[in-house]
């Protein structure tokens, strides 16, 4: 039936072949235009199940807080003051860009924090607090200090690790007393001005967001998209680039970079938009040659062109009747189809060719194709597209996305090599024949040889039993690769090396102790959120948490710390200035805060906490193995203080006294804290529209994405509140679903192959020899993989379906061709569609492992994949198929 | 008495309240080996029994890694005498840390520190028991006396294989003498009564911490395990413990487990 139809449109298109053209691009345009109407959905989560609580909750945080994913700006100089002053340049100018940034944010509120400070702190703080300022004369607030130390510090190394960043500021704040202290020596007095910035230092804290080291600060931008929208996304973050970048350009001694999953995404853009320029540009140049090589046929990259292009556009049609989508997966189909719709065009050429050179006219050496070649080729487009197909059965938006399209597009590469090329072939036919006769000539088709491949297989065929029992030692091996075979869940692995968005995760977990992005999550009350604030800040997981609980606690708080800051604020306010302290006692002291920095360095040293460590040998003058190669500057504001005037030290003392006296009882304002006295923009941040939900941000102490396999940080925001969303969930999620739904499509594709191939073999032993290259090629590629220590990744994973595709077709064309020609025929077959398959294998192969020199790392983990798997599918087709048809016909 | 219930110091970090530690292969053990109708009691009094050492000395190496993958190798020696009753451990490598060393006494209730760059020896507070020794896994009551009997009470969950090794699988909770969380399962060797793991809980509803021991070689006519690896499952820090050198019922003074000692650099 389907013979005689296809004959009859052979025949016409012999006939008429500029109709079948003209017919083919009024289709190719109505695709086009249907194509047109498919829309971009290029972003992580255009590929989650929209169902999935953490996308619908995801959703509702970004109509109520406008974003969810900040945009972090890293600012990196050689000094303290370089820093900040770069970061309230960048701030600035980045604020300008309205239609982008919403708010920019990268100074702690200082004067709030002088005005309701202790208000702020927990009960459980403030009892500590109590102790430390229950004195503000410089030497009984120094012995407390020194007696916090050790009951906090030394006799709970644990505790230390907890509090590294605040023990390290704290340190450094004591620097600045320290050398203030020291500068006591000269006899001249300090002011009391320096003596009120060191004051506010010990007690306010910093006002910059800055690293342990003081040389990076960072600053937030809220941008007024989300990384759910990605052409805004990628326009928003360019424009902001672009500022960032002349700000560099403009100060050498300093570095400005962003970064934060919006400013990812756009790099990712940009990496693989050149990088696919590559691949295309590899693939052509492979075509070409190859084309060339073997059929002397120069038109052959416009004829591999025009049939991608074409199949491209009908799938591309047909998913925007079907699906109306395109999603990043999906966009992928492109790439798969590139790998095999030029293999039908191989296949169909090569029996073609080979029947030209046979003396057949073009119309009988297209029904050759049909006769020979035809059945395999069609079988095998159908086998590979149910593969893609089945993935409609799994139950997850993205995977049928990508299965359906790629099917199609497997169809339509199908569809155009079968009823187009027999029209072009002819056209190119009858171009030659005028083009001869012209010139008094006959043309002479060409189809080169590969000799070499039956050099390969004449010894595997010749002696099958060694070859079968070869391939089983080797299957053994691959199969221990394959136990080693690891998957990396490191995300930023699959980014292009060397993008400072990425590098700066990792500066940020190492700098700051917390990653660039994290969770959110809603408390319908302030007493929520502040509880599970608080909650979550305990979790050793946690780098940093975020609510309005910060700056205004629910009324319940301030009830139960008011009584502590009025007791603090009382002691206080009852002391007055105690005189001179005595000189000797106060080196003592210093001295003891010495031996106790010393020894939280020491704790900190075997503990691994480098931010403290680094802060506490700065200020004692140890170097890295702790050997004293600098002065300690806490003896040496001993000595200052033992060897200065009683005047002097008189004039500090007071300076000390009435400004710490003041930011105490400033701070210590028991009044309540309301809504009003907190500035905007935080309360556009924390609280929504409506003022009825608290957002509560947490932010891992991990870099997120580095650590996709190391669930605690979700699983512990997850137990505190279940609902918690954000890019690390959808992304763990994300991983968890493709590895479920993936091993599901594989099997279910599997078991419709097979199907399929009985049904058409009607032999069981012909079925699994068509499934074997298949079968081994994964072992092969997984084995080869695990022996080099080459992890799958997320992305690498999108070549497996190829493998699948380009394994089973190799297998049906030699048992097929097998089948036409007869026992005995292993060498002709290998000549002739071994070479079909040494072609298809060569340019995918080709093609894709042209990515491997990719930037983008993804890509050249794509390469890879397809290079072991597709060459392992070549050389167990070629081997072991024509050794296992000699045992079979034995 | 002539075998105190003794901790061999220099697996103090693993033995403490777990009872892990060194048998002796001539006691009883064996023959209870094969009599699966202990009480948890008799169980816990064979650990206890097989944990008895009068004195012993050793060389350890410990491993942290921190949260971050920060690694820190350092070298000490240890020393015990009287069971749990005094434990000096002295920090020997690297050259940062070298002399700097904790003496526990009394059970491990009495906690000195003593840090040679400043020269003070110090006593923490009695709270200071639960936590973290030096930055590492193990906190001083792991550290601390052994007493398994004394201090814990449970049940037989099973008969399980812990690695390779045919254990009782008993899950207990501390006595009001016992340590501070809220319970243990351990997994206790059925012939030797040698601790081989030790799931740690708070009040979550997983283990926090888990310890688990291996390499257990004869010594001196002893079962000793010669490595102890604890992990905090919330944090994700461990800390290895190896035993590089060990000698058992050496004599030691009761001068070296003094305050004053403990300056000896």
């Amino acid at each position: 039936m389907f013979k005689k139809i296809y004959t009859k449109f052979v025949d016409f298109s012999v006939a008429k072949p500029w109709y079948v053209i003209g017919a083919a691009l009024l289709v190719t345009l109505f695709f086009a235009w249907q194509a047109s109407t498919l829309k971009l959905a290029m972003t992580w989560m255009d590929m989650m199940p929209q169902d999935e609580p953490v996308v619908v909750e995801y959703q509702r945080l970004v109509e109520l807080f406008g974003t969810a994913d900040m945009i972090i700006g890293v600012v990196e100089a050689s000094s303290e003051e370089r820093a900040t002053a770069l970061t309230r340049q960048t701030a600035e100018e980045l604020s300008k860009l309205k239609k982008w940034v919403k708010r920019v944010d990268y100074t702690i509120d200082t004067e709030f924090i002088r005005k309701h400070g202790l208000m702020l702190a927990k009960a459980k703080e403030l009892k500590r607090l109590r102790r430390i300022l229950k004195d503000p004369n410089l030497l009984p607030w120094i012995t407390a200090l020194n007696d916090d130390f050790e009951r906090e510090y030394i006799e709970d190394a644990g505790n230390l690790q907890k509090e590294e960043s605040r023990a390290a500021m704290q340190i450094h704040a004591l620097g600045v007393l320290a050398d203030t202290l020291g500068r006591l020596a000269d006899g001249k007095p300090v002011s009391p001005e320096n003596v009120a910035t060191v004051v506010d230092r010990l007690t306010l804290g910093e006002e910059h967001y800055l690293s342990t080291d003081r040389k990076m600060a960072l600053l937030m931008v809220q941008p007024t998209f989300t990384s759910n929208e990605f052409d805004k996304a990628t326009l928003g973050t360019l424009d902001m680039q672009e500022i960032v970048d002349r700000i560099n350009a403009e100060n050498k001694d300093a570095h400005v970079g962003l970064t934060g999953m919006n400013v990812v995404i756009k790099d990712e853009t940009v990496t693989a938009q050149e990088d696919s320029m590559m691949i295309t540009l590899g693939a052509l140049i492979v075509i070409t040659l190859l084309f060339i090589l073997i059929f002397r046929m120069w038109s052959a990259p416009l004829l591999a062109m025009l049939i991608l292009v074409v199949g491209i556009i009908w799938d591309y049609g047909l998913a925007g009747m079907l699906i109306g989508k395109l999603s990043m997966f999906s966009a992928m189909s492109a790439l798969i189809l590139i790998g095999l719709g030029v293999d039908y065009l191989m296949h169909f050429l090569n029996t073609y060719f080979e029947a030209r050179v046979e003396g057949r006219e073009a119309r009988d050496a297209i029904m050759t194709v049909y006769h020979k070649s035809g059945r395999a080729i069609v079988l095998g487009a159908f086998t590979t597209s149910v593969a893609f197909f089945t993935m409609l059965l799994t139950d997850f938006p993205a995977m049928m996305e990508f299965g359906a399209t790629v099917g199609l597009g497997i169809l339509s590469c199908l569809g155009v090599t079968l009823f187009i090329l027999p029209s072009i072939l002819v056209l190119r036919d009858q171009r030659l024949q005028k083009k001869a006769a012209r010139q008094g000539k006959t043309v002479k088709p060409y189809s080169g040889e590969f000799k070499f491949l039956n050099a390969m297989a004449f010894p595997a065929y010749t002696y099958p039993r060694i070859t079968i029992i070869t391939v089983i030692v080797i299957t053994g091996l691959m199969l221990g690769g394959v136990k080693q075979l690891g998957f990396d869940q490191n995300l930023l692995n699959i980014e292009a090396k060397g993008l400072e968005s990425v590098e700066l995760y990792d500066v940020m977990e190492e700098r700051f102790n917390m990653s660039a992005d994290g969770l959110i999550f809603t408390a319908e009350s302030l007493e929520e959120a502040e509880s599970k604030m608080h909650q979550l800040d305990e979790l050793s997981t946690v780098g940093g948490v975020e609510s309005i609980a910060l700056y205004l606690p629910a009324q319940s708080s301030q009830a139960e710390r008011r009584p502590l800051v009025k007791d603090i604020r009382s002691r206080v306010a009852s002391r007055s200035f105690q005189g001179i302290p005595e000189s000797a006692e106060l080196a003592e002291q210093i001295r003891r805060l010495s031996d106790n920095i010393i020894e939280m360095g020491q704790l900190g040293y075997i503990s691994g906490l480098t931010k403290l460590i680094d802060h506490c040998d700065l200020l004692t003058g140890l170097d890295s193995e702790g050997k004293q190669t600098g002065p300690n500057r806490v003896l040496q504001a001993a000595s200052a203080v033992s060897g200065t005037s009683r005047n002097v030290l008189n004039d500090f003392s007071k300076s000390f006294f009435s400004r710490m006296k003041a930011n105490i009882l400033s701070m210590a304002n028991p009044e309540e804290i309301k809504l009003e006295d907190i500035r905007p923009d935080i309360r556009e941040r924390f609280i929504s529209p409506d003022g009825k939900l608290f957002a509560v941000q947490v932010y891992s102490r991990k870099n997120v994405y580095k650590h996709m396999d190391d669930t605690s940080f979700i699983e512990d925001v997850h137990s505190i509140e279940p609902g918690a969303t954000g890019m690390p969930a959808f992304m763990r999620r994300l991983i968890t679903i493709v590895g479920e739904k993936g091993r599901l499509a594989l099997g279910l594709a599997l078991v419709i192959i097979f199907l399929l191939l009985w049904i058409n073999f009607r032999n069981l032993g012909y079925t699994l020899l068509a499934l074997l290259p298949m079968v081994l090629a994964y072992i092969f590629m997984f084995g080869t993989m695990g022996w080099i220590n080459m992890p799958l990744t997320i992305v690498s994973v999108m070549m497996l379906p190829l493998i699948l595709g380009i394994g089973i077709d190799d297998g049906i064309h030699l048992i097929h061709r097998y089948r036409i020609e007869g026992p005995g025929s292993q060498p002709r077959v290998v000549l002739s569609t071994g070479k079909a398959i040494f072609l298809t294998t060569a340019t995918t192969m080709l093609g894709f492992g042209s990515l491997i020199f990719a930037k983008y790392q993804g890509f050249g983990q794509m390469g890879w994949v397809s290079v072991f798997g597709i060459g392992w599918a070549f050389l167990i087709s070629i081997i072991l198929i024509p050794a296992i048809l000699k045992l079979m016909e034995r | 008495m002539l075998k105190k219930m003794v901790l061999i110091p220099v697996l103090l970090i693993a033995l403490g309240q777990t009872g892990v530690a060194s048998t002796n292969i001539t006691g009883q053990a064996e023959a209870a080996a094969k009599d699966n109708s202990l009480t948890v009691m008799e169980i816990l009094r064979k650990v206890d029994e097989a944990e008895a050492v009068s004195s012993s000395r050793g060389i350890m190496r410990q491993t942290i890694t921190t949260t971050s993958g920060a690694k820190r190798i350092m070298e000490m020696e240890t020393y015990s005498r009287d069971g749990t009753d005094k434990q000096l451990m002295r920090y020997t490598k690297p050259a940062r840390v070298k002399g700097e060393a904790i003496l526990m006494l009394k059970d491990g209730d009495e906690i000195w520190y003593f840090s040679p760059r400043t020269d003070r020896v110090r006593k923490l507070a009695s709270h200071a028991k639960k936590k973290k020794v030096m930055g590492s896994d193990f906190s001083y009551e792991d550290m601390g006396g052994g007493g398994m009997a004394r201090k814990y009470n449970g049940k037989l969950l099973d008969f399980v294989r812990e690695g390779k090794k045919k254990c009782y699988h008993l899950e207990l909770v501390p006595t009001p003498e016992g340590p501070s969380y809220s319970k243990i399962e351990i997994w206790v060797g059925r012939d030797d009564f040698i601790i081989r793991r030790v799931d740690y809980w708070d009040k979550g509803k997983k283990p926090y911490k888990r310890l688990i021991v291996s390499d257990v070689k004869k010594i001196e006519n002893r079962w000793t395990p010669m490595k102890y690896y604890m992990k905090n499952l919330k944090e994700g820090s461990e800390t290895w413990m190896e035993v590089k050198e060990i000698s058992f019922d050496v004599d030691l003074p009761v001068s070296l487990f003094s305050e004053r000692n403990l300056k000896r650099r």
